[in-house]
């Protein structure tokens, strides 16, 4: 009579079998037609939402708007380049 | 002492040490009031001759929000005292809250590290203390995440956090320079300058980013 074997344990021959599948799988190559083509996707820029507004006074006590107005002007173009 | 204000549930009253070394938490969190739409209110200005605590009082009801920073708890340099200032501004806030007329009135509190505050100021435990790690950047997210949910609540979109944060980089590379080009004296700025000039940098920072914008979707 065939020796029982406990539930849940395999034969070395169905080891085996399960660990060659398992490999294969493993260098099995990603099937091309499943890549994504992100050629036409625009790189997203998170600006500030719509609508958005800073309350600030028109003077300052120490310096002068128009001053800084043209400062930051020049700063932001210089950027740019 | 005379403060720029907005509506009442646009101020915020900022209880922070007037010191040299706080300069860079202060201004990451004036920028962080300022880039979510509120106003800073201030008794640090040098300027004016009105009783102190009769001024602070007036600027704390006409503002719904309030920072606290009690961080500062080393004795001062000349006369190797503490200073109670702060403690004080915010058990002021916090009475105002509790008996005005108005008991939806919010505010956060920093602190250095997380719970050292209750071995100094043990009667605030179960409010919302923060720490900043006397980090400008933890400071601003701190602030940032708290106007976060006050702007949603109220039914506006929050602010990407890492546009902020991005920016707040930015405008502390550019500060140097237009305080160079403006010609004014960094240690003497008044705090309703800073949100001048965060106020108009955020304003051409978006009008870069829409460009920008544009130029992607052009090309």
């Amino acid at each position: 009579m065939a020796k029982r074997r406990k539930k849940g344990f395999v034969s070395e021959q169905q080891r085996k079998k399960v660990m060659t599948e398992l490999k294969s799988r493993r260098t099995r190559p990603v099937r091309r037609e499943y890549r994504r083509d992100h050629s036409d996707y625009v790189p997203l820029i998170i600006t500030y939402p719509e609508n958005h507004t800073i309350k600030m006074p028109t003077s300052s006590p120490t310096f002068s708007i128009t001053k800084l107005d043209k400062a930051l002007d020049d700063i932001f173009k210089k950027k740019k380049r | 002492m005379t403060s720029y204000t907005g509506e009442y549930d646009e101020n915020i009253f900022i209880n922070c040490p007037d010191e040299e070394d706080y300069e860079p938490l202060f201004k990451a969190i004036l920028f962080a009031v300022t880039a979510n739409e509120f106003i800073p209110v201030c008794a640090k200005s040098k300027k004016g001759g009105a009783i102190r605590v009769t001024k602070i009082c007036e600027l704390i009801t006409k503002c719904k929000y309030g920072i606290h920073d009690i961080s500062k708890t080393e004795p001062d340099k000349d006369n190797n005292l503490p200073r109670f200032n702060m403690p004080f501004e915010l058990g002021l806030f916090y009475g105002c809250q509790k008996y005005g007329n108005d008991k939806n009135k919010d505010f956060i509190v920093f602190d250095r590290e997380e719970h050292r505050y209750e071995k100094f100021l043990s009667d605030i435990k179960g409010l919302d203390v923060e720490a900043h790690n006397d980090e400008p950047m933890d400071a601003l997210r701190g602030v940032n995440s708290w106007l976060s949910v006050i702007r949603m609540d109220a039914g506006k979109p929050r602010i990407n956090p890492k546009r902020i944060l991005d920016d707040y980089e930015e405008y502390v590379e550019d500060f140097s320079d237009t305080a160079k080009i403006i010609e004014i004296d960094i240690n003497n700025l008044e705090p309703i300058d800073y949100h001048i000039i965060a106020g108009h940098w955020i304003e051409k920072q978006k009008k870069q980013l829409e460009e920008k914008s544009l130029e992607i979707v052009k090309t």
